[in-house]
């Protein structure tokens, strides 16, 4: 079984993202959706990380500094990876596949 | 030819039979209208706008009628028509002048879709224009007011309509439309200002729409990049200082504000987006009108 810090994100696939970034700030239009969205804190960390490929929760915890699932649980990024799923920005995907993007 | 060439007299008689092609801003709008107030509104405050020929192509055709049955007689009503349909239901008859300028926002609005359409005022001052966005109530129409009467250009006042096709704002220099306490406030602060009949118990209060000036209307075809987007906010107690704002979350607020940005999309954000990045953006709260301006002339004190 899958521990859920390896357990792999990345931004959905199927849909345009377009993105700004001012002063740690970025606004994010969502074309599957139509909507718009302002991202900040870890929303715009977690967001860029992905804009590079997929990434695990042990690896997005470890650039927000946050522990990994097994020591302490990094609450506030599941809470902003569920936040972004909801939105449709962001998916689950097979961890294994991270490994080698996220460097 | 300008509207204020017409001889009144002609004016009712082209309005009630063949209509009155109006240019104003980005479109030319039929206009056909057998009411009195329409007339009376047009030849006031749209003196200075240009006729177009007759027979050429018009971008909406409007007329201001009243709806059919009895309400001819008892409580008089008027309709708002855009190509023979009725978009809204039916007015007091009195209220037909405001009733045409919310069917020309409306069908701007609605169906100016190679621009972003913002529910914003635009001044300029020399070629810097500035962006107001802002909810109702807010007060962007009341500072725009107060801002073309001491000079500034007047761009538009309900909405900001930007071009896709090269992100510049385009003039729509119409009336002013000033509501409840504005309309007085602003006739003390611009006594030379030309207003228009007071409408009372419309849906917004009473409403009064200033004449926008004849140079911002000579000028309507001239274009310009927005430089600044100020927010503004009428408070009492507010100090006229101007806060800066990030641009991302000045960005939001325009989208906010858009009218059709659901319409245009992708494209709609990337013009946006590129504007606010040329743009400086505060947040301004201001409590009497005379510091507001001075505000705003400080602002761009140096950009000449």
């Amino acid at each position: 079984m899958e521990d859920a810090a390896d357990r792999g994100w990345s931004l959905v696939e199927d849909a345009e993202l377009l993105a700004r970034e001012w002063e740690g700030q970025i606004v994010l239009y969502h074309g599957g959706t139509g909507n718009t969205h302002l991202l900040d804190g870890q929303a715009a960390v977690v967001f860029n990380r992905l804009r590079q490929g997929a990434a695990t929760e042990r690896q997005l915890a470890a650039l927000l500094g946050e522990g990994a699932a097994g020591e302490d649980e990094p609450a506030g990024l599941r809470h902003t990876l569920g936040l972004l799923q909801r939105l449709d920005i962001v998916e689950p995907v097979p961890g294994e596949g991270c490994r080698a993007s996220a460097g | 030819m300008r509207v204020a060439e017409l001889p009144p007299a002609d004016l009712r008689r082209r309005l009630a039979g063949p209509g009155l092609a109006l240019r104003t801003g980005p479109v030319t709008v039929h206009i056909r209208s057998a009411l009195p107030d329409v007339a009376d509104g047009l030849s006031l405050l749209y003196g200075d706008h240009s006729l177009a020929r007759e027979g050429g192509f018009c971008d909406f055709h409007v007329r201001l009628a009243p709806p059919p049955g009895l309400r001819r007689w008892f409580r008089p009503q008027v309709c708002f028509y855009l190509d023979g349909h009725t978009p809204f239901k039916p007015l007091p008859r009195s209220q037909a002048f405001p009733m045409l300028e919310w069917g020309l926002n409306w069908c701007m609005a609605s169906f100016l879709n190679r621009h972003v359409i913002l529910h914003a005022a635009v001044v300029a001052r020399g070629d810097v224009a500035v962006i107001l966005p802002g909810a109702p109530g807010a007060g962007k129409s009341t500072l725009c007011a107060a801002l073309v009467g001491r000079g500034w250009r007047l761009f538009s006042d309900e909405m900001a309509i930007v071009s896709l096709e090269d992100g510049q704002l385009v003039p729509n220099p119409r009336p002013v439309s000033l509501k409840n306490e504005s309309i007085r406030v602003i006739q003390d602060f611009v006594p030379e200002a030309v207003m228009g009949e007071a409408h009372v118990d419309t849906r917004k209060g009473t409403v009064a729409h200033m004449k926008p000036p004849a140079e911002s209307v000579r000028r309507a075809q001239e274009s310009a990049r927005a430089r600044y987007v100020v927010m503004p906010r009428y408070r009492p107690q507010g100090e006229g200082v101007m806060v800066p704002e990030g641009r991302a979350a000045m960005l939001m607020a325009l989208v906010d504000n858009g009218f059709n940005y659901s319409v245009v999309g992708a494209e709609g954000f990337r013009v946006l987006a590129d504007l606010i990045e040329d743009c400086r953006c505060f947040r301004f709260e201001y409590a009497d009108l005379e510091s507001a301006v001075a505000a705003f002339d400080a602002l761009l004190a140096g950009e000449a």
